[in-house]
Formats: structure tokens, sequence, C-alpha cells
């Protein structure tokens, strides 16, 4: 399935292994269910594909394309973007935004593609 | 014996009335078993007083029929403290639900036993009371002075120690059907403390209902704080936890202090079987803290002392995230918010397919905590249980609580056995380490009677004896014989097996 960043997504979300999903992406699977309760598929837009968050080590994966599936660890195919930051900052940008500040100080990193990292960071913000 | 005579059933229901004394196979299955691995016991009547006249009336009763008496509210004790022995007479406190007086000046409330903490609370509340009890992570239908009667804890034990400390005085009715006073509460209408009579409440703290039953209950109450904060700081070690409780705890900043292990977290966003080990990265334990101030200013400035703390912690030891504020978790995550309620309940340990609920639960060093923590997840781990722990510091630091926590399927006996083994190598490792069971369950009573020594184990009978000449309250419990029974034939829950 090639995954796109405009497709029509259905607005589920899927934990990949429940009894070995981490505590970050459960919250991760809350907050993108809440998102998608409140606006539809628009809420997960520009976020096609696999997107890799590492919060202070703790490693989740979110991979949108019919569905959206999140899971803890290894991504199950290579990341459109990964995005690495402290625990702490990513509550920060989640609650506060000022995702571009972050990364201009170099407390958030991005790897890949910097419109999935912009995609990332306003569905947490939203 | 499962079934009382004719006579005494007669009498029950003459002193109550027949709607007040049930003995149908249904109300006598409700209060024959409970959540834990214990095997049920045998009721044989349930009764229902309302007054403490009822009471004495009904221990009479039973004393000429040397039927074992055993006290009940919600039956959530999680020791099988409550489980009946053969043809018990199951006092049911339902109806003794009055809150006789609310004193704001002293700050005590004045509870029969059927008051719960969510009664309790309600009435505070709607009464406009600036005052609050220390409240357990507990459902609501917690009886209040159960919960003080078995030394349990709640919020605010950080600060002020287990619930039995909060006791300022008893009325009890004892094996011969008359009632006492304890505390203060014994010549004053006040009843203001403990202090400074002998100390008879600790008579029937602890003791597990074999002493008598406890009619009222009076319980401090505290100032209801203007504001209210809830921090998570995520913990990757768990020395640098325990270092920055202790650290804490000491210094006094905050309200509550609490640890709660990945798997916890993990069952409050709806995992209900988390695999046994953390995900990579994870964190193993999140310390919560609670600050609680009159205003802005001065709660800003015990949060920053306290964070201070953490960040020298973090300096020294590493392993701890920056302090998250609850609201902004809940943000992100609105299944959260069962945490931000006050009071705070784990509901998730009851609410789950296979019903079964157990812990070792104990009181002990909190210099030792570290240590017995990271080695009882470790037996958890190798018993394929998931590592559910809950541990806080008590009394600004002078002890601690560590608590294992077991969930399983009370229909599977595999499960039921697991269950059993894993609480009976905590129970070792706990007690090797200088813990020491609270709300200790029969199974386990044994191996505490054995380290007292004989010499208190026959202090403690004696004092049960002069209390309770017949033996009918609570038998079984602490392995005090029951009505016409010798120390050997006491009745006993079997002693979990360890193949």
């Amino acid at each position: 399935m090639q995954p796109s960043s405009d497709i029509a997504v259905r607005p589920r979300v899927v934990l990949d292994d429940p009894a070995r999903t981490g505590l970050l992406a459960l919250l991760i699977g809350q907050m993108l269910d809440a998102r998608i309760e409140a606006t539809g598929s628009e809420a997960l837009s520009g976020l096609g594909g696999v997107t890799m968050l590492d919060a202070g080590g703790q490693r989740v994966w979110i991979r949108v394309d019919d569905e959206v599936r999140v899971g803890s660890g290894d991504p199950p195919s290579a990341p459109r973007v990964e995005v690495r930051a402290a625990l702490h900052d990513c509550v920060a940008l989640a609650t506060r935004g000022g995702m571009a500040g972050a990364f201009l100080m170099g407390r958030v990193r991005v790897r890949g593609s910097l419109f999935g990292a912009l995609a990332l960071a306003r569905v947490l913000r939203s | 014996m499962t079934h009382l005579d004719p006579a005494t059933l007669e009498a029950l229901r003459r002193l109550l009335g027949a709607d007040r004394v049930r003995d149908d196979a249904d109300t006598l299955a409700r209060v024959s078993g409970d959540v834990t691995e214990s095997p049920p016991g045998a009721a044989a009547v349930v009764v229902m007083p309302t007054t403490v006249e009822e009471i004495s009336a009904i221990v009479r009763i039973a004393c000429r029929a040397r039927a074992p008496i055993v006290g009940r509210m919600a039956g959530l004790n999680v020791g099988g403290l409550t489980l009946p022995a053969p043809g018990a007479i199951v006092v049911d406190f339902v109806r003794m639900n009055r809150i006789l007086e609310l004193n704001t000046e002293e700050m005590y409330v004045v509870v029969e036993p059927g008051v719960t903490f969510g009664q309790l609370s309600a009435h505070l509340a709607a009464e406009g009371h600036a005052l609050i009890p220390s409240y357990p992570l507990s459902p609501p239908t917690t009886s209040v002075a159960m919960n003080c009667l078995l030394d349990g804890l709640a919020n605010l034990s950080e600060r002020w120690g287990a619930m039995g400390d909060l006791i300022n005085g008893l009325e009890v009715v004892i094996g011969d059907g008359s009632v006492i006073r304890t505390g203060a509460w014994a010549v004053s209408d006040v009843g203001f403390s403990r202090s400074p009579l002998p100390d008879l409440t600790g008579l029937f703290l602890s003791w597990q209902g074999t002493t008598g039953l406890v009619t009222k209950c009076v319980m401090q109450l505290f100032p209801k704080p203007a504001l209210r904060r809830r921090y998570f700081v995520m913990c990757h070690a768990v020395p640098a936890l325990v270092t920055a409780m202790r650290r804490l705890t000491r210094r006094g900043f905050c309200t509550d202090i609490g640890g709660l292990s990945w798997p916890a977290a993990r069952m409050i966003l709806g995992v209900h079987k988390p695999h046994v080990e953390p995900v990579a990265g994870e964190p193993v334990f999140f310390l919560y803290l609670d600050f609680t101030a009159e205003d802005e200013e001065e709660l800003t400035f015990r949060e920053r002392r306290a964070f201070a703390i953490l960040d020298a912690v973090r300096s020294e030891a590493g392993g701890l995230e920056r302090p998250i504020v609850l609201d902004d978790l809940l943000r992100i995550a609105p299944g959260l918010k069962k945490f931000a309620e006050f009071p705070t309940t784990l509901d998730f340990l009851l609410e789950h397919e296979g019903k079964g609920l157990t812990w070792i639960g104990t009181y002990g060093p909190l210099s030792h905590l570290d240590e017995a923590c990271a080695r009882g997840m470790e037996i958890m781990v190798e018993e394929a249980t998931p590592p559910l722990v809950v541990m806080r510091p008590m009394k600004a630091g002078h002890f601690s609580v560590l608590r294992f926590i077991t969930l399983f399927d009370k229909q599977q006996p595999s499960d039921v056995e697991r269950a059993r083994r894993v609480n009976v190598r905590l129970a070792d490792h706990c007690l090797d380490r200088g813990y020491v069971p609270y709300k200790c369950p029969t199974w386990l009573a044994p191996k505490l009677l054995e380290r007292m020594g004989e010499p208190t184990v026959r202090a403690m009978r004696s004092l049960r004896d002069s209390l309770d000449p017949h033996r009918i309250f609570n038998p079984g419990r602490w392995l005090f014989p029951g009505p016409e029974s010798t120390a050997s034939s006491v009745t006993r829950d079997e002693e979990p097996r360890t193949t």
C-alpha cells in the first residue's frame, strides 16, 4: 500500500500490539483518537506513511494509510520522518506549540521530511 | 457447622425482623466470597442491624449459640479478612451509615461503620465544610471506619501516616455484649485525641475484627486546600525515584507523593493485560506529586522548591524526566482524566474481565525501598505477572508503603494458582527485607506469628481472650481459634502451594 499524505483516512486508531504498547504510544493513540473525533480525517492531513517520534528514548511510530496504527519500538517500514526531542519538550509542543522555535534551538531534531515533522507538530498541537 | 440452629435464627429474627435477617443462597454467596484468591467462607446468616443496642444483642445471641460473628461492609480489604468461618453470623453494616457528628473546630467526624468515603466526601462538599478526609485509592464504597481499623493508607498518609493514626476514638461492642469507648472520648464529650489515656484503640486496630465490633469511629479531618495541582515525573530508575521520594517527603513541600509502576500507567490507559516487560525506553515508574496551597504564590513556592530537589537528584543520578503538570497530560490524553479526579480511585483494578484482585501490601523502612521494590518486580516477572507496584513514603518519611498488585482470572484455576504463587514469593521477599504486610491475609499470618515469637503471640491471644472470651469474633484471623475450638483445629485458609 502506497502511503500518501492526502489519502482519505478512516478515522480509526489501532494499537499495533496492545500488550506491548508503551506508555507514550498509548498517550499518542488517545490523542489521535481525540483529534479524529474532533475534526475527522482532516486531523491527519500530511501525516501519511510512517512517522517516528523518539521522546527521551521512548520510540513511537504512527502509520497512516487506510487506518491509523500506533506502536512502540521499531517501525514496520522505513519512516518518512523521524522526530527526536526530550519528553518534556514533546509535551510542551503538544500543549503550547512552538515547533519552529524548538527546531531552530536544537531542542527538536528532524530526520527526513520536514513537512512530515510539521504535520506531526500540527496534530500534536491541534 | 454451616447452619445456625433454628432457635438462634428465630432469636435474630425476633430482634431485627425478617427483612434484616437473610439466609437465602444469593445473600450468603455474596458475603462468603471476595475478589481475592482465598477460598470462600460459609456464612450461615446475614444480619443488618441499625443500632449499637442491636449489635450488643446480636453478640449476646452469638455467644449463647457459640456462633462465629464477622463484621462486613464492601468486602474489598484484599486480604480475605471478612471471609466468614463456617456457620458465621455476618453483620452487614450497610444500614449503620450515619454521620453522627462533624466537629469543624476540632476537625473530626464521628461515623458509623457503614459510612463510606464517597458518602463522607459528598456530605462534606454538600454542607460546604472546608474539611476533607484522607482518602484511599479505593472505590467510594469503601467504609471509612474499616479502612481506619485495618490501618490502610490514603492520600494524606504521606504527611500524617496510616489511617489507624487518624483514629481519635472508638465505640466497640466487646465479647460479652457490653459497649466500651476508647480515646479521650471515653471521658470527654469531645473526641479530640487518643491521648492522654491508656490507649485501648490499639486493641481494635489491625486485629481484623477479632476483639470486638466497632460501632462508631472518630476520625480526624483536615483543612481543605484552596488550590491543588498534580504533576507526573517519568522515572527510568528505581533508585533515583526512591531518592527523590525520600528527599521530597522530608522537606514537606508536597501534599502527596506516590510512585506507580509502568503497568499501572498502561492499565489506566485501557490495556488490561500488559506484557510483563516494559518496552525499550519506557519509564519504569511514574512519580506523582500533589501540591496544595491557599494561594498561587504559596503553590508556586512549594513547586519550585520541590522541583529543585528533583533537579538535584537528576544531576546526581539521572533517571528522572522533568515534571509534567497533569493538566497538560490531559490535553494530550483525555483517558487520564480518572487520575485527575479527586478523590482518585484505581478502579481498573476491579473492572477487568477476570475479576480477581490480590496483593502483598506492606509497610517498611524507606531506606530499603529501592532494593525491595526492584527484587519484587523481578519476582513478578519471573511468575509471568506484570509488575504492578504502588509505593509511597509515609508520615514524612518515617516509613514507606510497598505494594505488589496481581490481577487474575478467578475462573481459571491455573491463574488463581499463579496469583497464590506470586503472593507467597513476594511475602517471603518482603518479610526478609523488613517489610510487614498490612491487612495481613490469613494464609500469611503464620509467617508473621512465627517471626513475632511465642511471648508476643501468647500476649495477643491473651488479650483477645479477655475481650472475646467465647472466641466468636472473626475466628481464624491471626490464627485465633473459634468457639468450641482449640488452637489446633482453628479455621484457617489453606497455605498457598508453591509448586
